[in-house]
């Protein structure tokens, strides 16, 4: 079997480090949800592989995260691809590189309510809460319950 | 998921058997307590070993580090072993016989049916309800003209539809109704609980509508392997009127009811009262535990329910499924009105089918398990009847008290994200988030009457 030319794991920690979610949350160890999956299956699908395969290494190459995604968001053919993935972390939509301000589609309904912004803001997507009923007269938990910020 | 060790021990819920004494043993007996030690049939080479000793968490091996499939193995596992405790044969005090195996004798009554039904709990006017142990009084709801029906230990079965009462007008967020066999005849359905979940009730008094309004919260116990402790469990039973052929095909699990029919205006139905001998087609087991504080969700089913969609239809006929109509439209509820004391008509059957097929690694626990019950006796039973599947939270709470402890993920991301029975979630099926059947997702909504988080049971509902 072939590397594909973004591979999971570096996808997963590429992407905690453009978003700032811990990579564990991002791509749990025992997931039945498989968001992370979805995503990178989405970019390969929308993203030529030569892109893609740069993206990894350039990553790959500069042993900060932060460091790395400095450089990558900073390029001019890697950086849109890096905020289509943040894009896809945050708000469960692909947005073309090309087109930034246009959403193409929400990836699937499990993106849209996975996505990152409703935990962001401490709060849950319309039509689906994770919280039980009458929650709405409680302040809502603290940030540190929704978000593990990338170490 | 942490890895938690959990050690068998004495199943010490009692309930009223067709008489008798209760021994008093509480739901949280040693593994020397209670009036014997655990039963356990021998088992032929290869085979799960039978036990009477229901689990007190899942147990996962230390090593390797867990996945995704080996997690889920240890929780149907942990299913199975809970079916056949329950169903262990039961002795009059409402303990597991230990001379007996499950199915022995072909049938048995079983430990569960001991326990104690919502009707017995939830009675009017918030009365508190008879003491563990008590004998089964006829439910409260019952018209003197169906006392006379009654016996000391009889099921007494009423319920319809998913929902208490499907013959009202309410509206119902999903397309819930009545299941219909293919003899024409209404299934019934009924919920049980454990002593532990009952004490619970009872000593916050959570079966009185004016006590729940000063309940902020709800919390059931949790089993415990270091405490030796089971924990609350609920099960949720669903029932078909069996014909005289399926009486005699020994596929089912028997007992003798009573199968009530209040009366309603809107639509106009006649109360009714027969006697009758249903067969169990249905089964949820709701149990709450240290590892999974959102409780493990195991449900089974009879094995001649329905064909799986996309499967050819092997059987010569099932329970709800006509072969003869293969075009039917699928998992639609007929028309209204309905009435449970109608034998309805070949064209208002119900056509179900298995939307999500069991998953391989589960048909192959089922298979081991069927067969470690046929070798107690090939006219068992119970071997005909398999595990769907477990939902399990994969992010569980930390603590025992989940909205306390994981209030921003109370549902514990479950696995798998979908589960349903198609005796008991016929009509909603699927894989669509927040609309298709989900144990976890639809019962976080659990309240009170009086809106509290009610630990995710509809039950304490039913208070007046």
């Amino acid at each position: 079997m072939s590397t594909p030319p973004l591979p999971l794991p570096v996808f997963v920690a590429l992407s905690a480090a453009l978003t700032g979610v811990n990579a564990a949350q991002l791509n749990p160890p025992i997931d039945p949800i498989g968001i992370a999956n979805q995503y990178l299956a989405t970019l390969t699908a929308n993203v030529s592989a030569a892109t893609l395969s740069n993206l990894a290494q350039t990553f790959q190459s500069i042993s900060n995260p932060n460091q790395a995604a400095t450089v990558i968001l900073a390029d001019p053919v890697l950086g849109p691809v890096a905020r289509s993935i943040m894009k896809v972390w945050l708000l469960g939509s692909w947005y073309n590189p090309a087109t930034p301000t246009q959403a193409v589609n929400v990836v699937s309904a499990q993106a849209y309510k996975e996505s990152l912004v409703w935990k962001i803001m401490q709060s849950h997507p319309m039509g689906y809460s994770m919280f039980t009923f009458g929650y709405w007269a409680e302040p809502p938990p603290p940030l540190n319950q929704f978000i593990q910020p990338a170490s | 998921m942490k890895p938690s060790l959990s050690h068998p021990a004495l199943l010490s819920a009692l309930g009223v058997g067709a008489v008798l004494l209760i021994s008093g043993a509480c739901s949280s007996a040693s593994k020397t307590g209670g009036t014997s030690s655990p039963s356990t049939a021998p088992a032929p080479s290869g085979l799960p070993t039978l036990s009477s000793a229901l689990p007190f968490d899942v147990t996962v091996p230390s090593t390797p580090p867990p996945t995704l499939a080996s997690l889920q193995h240890d929780f149907d596992l942990m299913s199975w072993q809970t079916f056949v405790a329950m169903n262990w044969p039961v002795l009059p005090n409402g303990q597991p016989n230990p001379s007996q195996q499950p199915g022995q004798h072909g049938d048995n009554a079983t430990v569960w049916e001991t326990w104690k039904d919502a009707s017995e709990i939830f009675l009017p006017n918030g009365a508190p309800p008879a003491p563990w142990g008590s004998p089964i009084a006829p439910p409260s709801f019952l018209p003197a003209a169906c006392r006379g029906l009654f016996k000391p230990g009889m099921r007494v079965l009423s319920q319809v539809g998913k929902t208490p009462n499907v013959l009202t007008e309410s509206i119902q967020p999903f397309n819930t109704g009545p299941l219909i066999d293919q003899n024409g005849r209404y299934a019934r359905f009924d919920i049980l609980v454990n002593q532990s979940m009952f004490e619970t009730i009872v000593s916050n008094q959570l079966y009185n509508k004016q006590a729940q309004q000063g309940i902020k919260s709800v919390v059931f116990d949790c089993g415990d392997a270091t405490k030796q402790q089971v924990g609350a469990i609920m099960v949720k039973s669903a029932w078909k009127i069996l014909s005289p052929a399926e009486k005699q095909s020994g596929r089912f699990h028997t007992l003798e009811a009573l199968i009530y029919t209040p009366p309603s205006t809107t639509p106009p139905i006649k109360e009714n009262c027969e006697r009758a001998t249903v067969g169990l087609v249905g089964f949820h087991i709701v149990h709450k535990t240290l590892g999974a504080p959102q409780w493990v969700w195991s449900t089974f089913e009879q094995v001649d329910n329905c064909p799986t969609e996309g499967v050819p239809p092997s059987k010569a006929s099932y329970n709800f499924y006509n072969k003869n109509t293969p075009a039917a439209p699928i998992n639609t509820p007929p028309p209204r009105p309905w009435d449970p004391n109608t034998t309805e008509p070949p064209a208002r059957r119900p056509q179900i089918v298995r939307i999500a097929a069991i998953d391989t690694a589960t048909q192959q626990l089922n298979a081991s398990w069927q067969a470690a019950l046929r070798a107690v006796n090939p006219r068992s039973v119970w071997q005909y009847y398999e595990l769907v599947s477990t939902q399990w939270p994969t992010a569980p709470a930390p603590a025992c008290d989940v909205a306390t402890s994981a209030p921003a993920n109370m549902s514990g991301t479950p696995a798998p994200q979908f589960l349903a029975n198609t005796c008991l979630e016929s009509y909603i099926q699927g894989k669509v988030p927040n609309t298709s059947s989900s144990c976890i997702e639809c019962h976080l909504n659990a309240t009170t009457t009086s809106a509290a988080f009610s630990d995710f049971t509809y039950l304490l509902q039913r208070a007046q």
